[in-house]
C-alpha cells in the first residue's frame, strides 16, 4: 500500500484546494491574463502600479490573507494531482522523491506567497 | 476525486499510454493536466504581486510579458482548463456524498447546480469590484 498513513491529511488539503481553485482560479486568469490585454480599461486601472490601481486592490490585509489562502491551497491541489498524474504515467521514482518534490515545492510557493504578501 | 484512488490500478494495469485507450480516460486525462495550467498561473500571479512591490517600469514590463500574445493563448488555454477543473469537480459532489431525505437520496442536480450557482455569485462578484476600483 502506497502511503496509508499520510494519505488522509494530505486529500484532504487536496480536497479543500480542489473547491478553492474551482471557484476562484478562473476569474483570477481572466483578471490577471486576458482582461487587461483585451483592453478593457477598467482592468488595466485596477491593475495598474501603484496605490491607484493593484495597491488599491490589495491595501486591506484580510483581502491579502484570503489571496493568499487561496493561491496555496491551490498550489497544494495542484502538487497531490500532478504527483499523482505522474504515478499514472508510469513515472518510475521513489514515493518519498515524489512526496517530497510535489508536496515541497507547493509549501515553497506558498511560503513566497505568504511573504510577497506580507510585505505587499 | 474519484479517480484518484480507484482508477490508479486500472490506469497502471493499462500501461502509460492509458488515456489514449477511450475519449473518457482522455478527459480524465485533461481533468488532472488542469493541475498544471493552475500550478503555472498560480506563479504567474505570484510573480505579478511581488513586481507590483517594485518600480513602475519593472512593473509594467512584466505586464507586457504577460500580456503580450503568446501569453494570451497560453492565459486562454489555462482558463478552458481550469473551467474544466471547475465542471468536473462540481460534478463530482453527488459520488462523494449522499443526502437522503425521507430515505430517498436527493437527486443529483440539487447537490451540483447550487455549486455552479455559488460559483457564478463568486465570480460576478470579483469582476464587479476589480471593474470598480479600476474605474474609480
Amino acid at each position: 500500500m502506497r502511503g496509508r498513513s499520510h494519505e488522509p491529511i494530505f486529500w484532504s488539503i487536496f480536497g479543500m484546494g480542489g473547491v478553492i481553485a474551482a471557484m476562484f482560479i478562473p476569474v483570477m486568469i481572466f483578471v490577471t491574463g486576458i482582461g487587461g490585454a483585451a483592453g478593457w480599461d477598467a482592468v488595466t486601472g485596477a491593475l495598474a502600479h501603484g496605490e491607484d490601481g493593484i495597491g488599491a486592490l490589495l491595501n486591506h490585509a484580510p483581502v491579502r490573507a484570503v489571496l493568499g489562502l487561496i493561491m496555496a491551497l491551490a498550489s497544494v491541489h495542484a502538487a497531490h494531482r500532478i504527483r499523482h498524474t505522474l504515478i499514472d504515467l508510469h513515472v518510475h521514482a521513489p514515493p518519498a522523491v515524489l512526496i517530497v518534490a510535489s508536496y515541497g515545492a507547493a509549501a515553497i510557493l506558498s511560503a513566497l506567497i505568504a511573504i510577497v504578501l506580507a510585505l505587499f | 476525486m474519484d479517480g484518484e484512488v480507484l482508477t490508479q490500478p486500472l490506469f497502471r494495469s493499462l500501461g502509460w499510454t492509458w488515456w489514449t485507450k477511450r475519449p473518457s480516460y482522455l478527459l480524465v486525462f485533461l481533468r488532472e493536466s488542469s493541475s498544471v495550467f493552475i500550478a503555472v498561473q498560480v506563479v504567474l500571479v505570484l510573480v505579478l504581486l511581488h513586481k507590483a512591490g517594485q518600480p513602475a517600469a519593472d512593473y509594467q514590463a512584466y505586464l507586457d510579458f504577460l500580456w503580450n500574445p503568446g501569453m494570451v493563448v497560453f492565459h486562454v488555454v489555462s482558463i478552458v482548463f481550469a473551467l474544466w477543473h471547475t465542471y468536473t469537480w462540481f460534478n463530482l459532489l453527488p459520488q462523494t456524498v449522499a443526502i437522503r431525505i425521507r430515505g430517498r437520496r436527493i437527486p443529483g442536480l440539487l447537490l451540483v447546480a447550487p455549486q455552479f450557482g455559488g460559483w457564478a455569485v463568486v465570480t460576478g462578484l470579483i469582476i464587479a469590484w476589480v471593474w470598480w476600483v479600476g474605474a474609480a
